[in-house]
């Protein structure tokens, strides 16, 4: 899916749909991707412990010397490399349709795509294997990370200003509170919108709906909005850090559960 | 007939272990021990607390009180020490379709750091090269299940832990059941062995523990007489043996 969704950005950037360029289709290849990567994550994540865990294999490992840990640290290895072979060969194939396409390679933007969506990959495997850990079903963990992929693309703004409403009593303003847009780039599709566009120089933009409820004051640059919370210089780093930490906190909170639960 | 072996040293201890899911008691404060090298058979009907007992010694379950040592380290505190000498045969277990019979042998070899000899293994529990070679998911229930039993001998464990190993097997694959687990005792092996048929317990055990409704009622060898054995099941357990298990789930009892 990843690779015919390549063939077609390309194809569609190259027959006038917008600004014909090579870097243009990088821009729009963001788009798919930010779709298409957390439901491989799901599929990859959500079976690995539940999965065994309701099959009756976790009894089988667990019998011999192998701790809970270990097997949950397995399975991030395996299913984080997995996503990663997935992407690298997305990114291998723009290359070619690039070429084929255009005949030129955009290759900061390709190559500052791919690590973010490897990064963005790694979020989405590190939450649906994390949540896989602590569920007792397959079926629990899918609807749980499929539930959260829902909020980050379609409630992360009413949440947001929820959040301000309740901290402040007053609805966000044009003068919003400098930690909202803070609040608004721990959702990984922003982070991953952010980090795609500093690395590669092309410009994503984050799939996911909003209402208007919050202003986007174009004229601030990201660094104006972040350094409320954060200092300018740390920005990359701490979008990077919100990848990351989507990845480690719930395979942590997973690890915690499973060696807390009974298998049976 | 086996003689008992006992040099005194204790394999498997249990010290008033207790199992509560919420209200209904699992298993109900069991004193037991278990000495090296004995054939020890835990013999209940379904639902009786016999793997409920047992996935608390291989810590697939934590007690709700009392203690459980295997091989002189508690289940809980120190389960990797404890799964690096025993082998297990678990119930309610999967194996994995994709991969071959040679692939299951080799994955409890790796984790304890041993080589095996595949092919007897194999010979042991009447499965051929060709079956090895085959994905798991072709096999039928009574392969799987000595499979599954071969996998608990690999690395000449100091301890085999069988729950309900007879489950699935034909009555071949019953009698290469009582051979191996006859073999490992005389080999030194401790076996512990549950199971809610007294025949197959009888033949290759020394003692029985009965449990019943989680309680352990009595403890008694094994000699010549399985016909008293026969009294002894009857007059300590309530359920018949044919009683679909409830008990995992915390929702009934025997």
């Amino acid at each position: 899916m990843l690779l015919v969704s390549v063939i077609g950005v390309f194809q569609a950037v190259a027959r006038g749909l917008g600004p014909t360029s090579a870097t243009a289709a990088v821009d729009n290849l963001g788009l798919p991707f930010q779709l298409l990567v957390p439901l491989a994550a799901i599929l990859v994540g959500c079976f690995t412990v539940s999965g065994e865990r309701a099959s009756g294999s976790l009894r089988v490992l667990l019998g011999m010397p192998l701790s809970r840990t270990e097997i949950v640290v397995g399975k991030l290895v395996g299913g984080l490399a997995a996503l990663a072979v997935g992407v690298a060969a997305a990114i291998g194939f723009a290359i070619l349709v690039s070429l084929g396409t255009f005949g030129t390679v955009p290759v900061r933007p390709l190559v500052g795509l791919g690590v973010t969506t490897v990064l963005f990959a790694f979020a989405f495997g590190g939450l649906s294997i994390g949540v896989s850990a602590a569920a007792a079903t397959p079926k629990r963990s899918i609807a749980v990370v499929t539930g959260g992929y829902m909020t980050m693309t379609f409630l992360w703004e009413p949440v947001v200003v929820g959040i301000h409403r309740a901290a402040s009593q007053v609805l966000p303003s044009s003068a919003v509170a400098t930690w909202v847009p803070f609040l608004e780039r721990l959702n990984p599709i922003e982070a991953y919108a952010d980090v795609a566009t500093i690395l590669g120089g092309a410009s994503v933009y984050p799939l996911r709906i909003t209402f208007g409820l919050l202003e986007r004051d174009s004229g601030a640059s990201l660094a104006d909005h972040v350094s409320g919370v954060v200092a300018g210089y740390l920005v990359e780093p701490f979008l990077i850090g919100v990848l990351c930490a989507w990845t480690m906190v719930p395979v942590l909170f997973g690890m915690v559960r499973l060696r807390a639960v009974d298998i049976s | 007939m086996l003689s008992l072996v006992q040099s005194g040293m204790t394999a498997i201890r249990l010290d008033s272990l207790t199992k509560r899911y919420g209200e209904y008691v699992a298993i109900d404060e069991i004193d037991l021990s278990v000495m090296e090298g004995e054939a020890f058979g835990f013999l209940g009907p379904n639902g009786a607390g016999k793997s409920t007992t047992l996935d608390i010694l291989l810590d697939y379950a934590r007690p709700s009180s009392g203690t459980a040592t295997v091989l002189g380290y508690n289940a809980q505190d120190n389960p990797r020490e404890i799964h690096d000498r025993i082998g297990v045969l678990p119930e309610g277990y999967d194996l994995y379709d994709r991969l071959t019979g040679y692939e299951h042998l080799r994955l409890p070899a790796s984790l304890k750091g041993v080589d095996i000899d595949a092919d007897r293994v194999l010979d042991r529990l009447g499965l051929s090269q060709a079956d090895a070679d085959r994905p798991v998911g072709t096999y039928s229930t009574g392969m799987r299940q000595r499979l599954a039993l071969g996998m608990a001998t690999v690395g000449d464990p100091d301890l085999l832990v069988l729950d309900e190993p007879t489950s699935g097997l034909d009555p071949h694959g019953i009698s290469l059941l009582k051979r191996l687990v006859i073999e490992e005792v005389t080999r030194g092996t401790t076996v512990f062995f549950s199971s809610h048929i007294l025949e197959h317990v009888a033949e290759t055990c020394d003692r029985v523990g009965i449990i019943d409704d989680g309680r352990l009622k009595t403890v008694a060898a094994v000699e010549d007489h399985t016909s008293s054995l026969g009294e002894l099941f009857d007059r300590h357990t309530s359920g018949s043996p044919s009683e679909p298990p409830g008990m995992r789930s915390g929702s009934g009892g025997a």
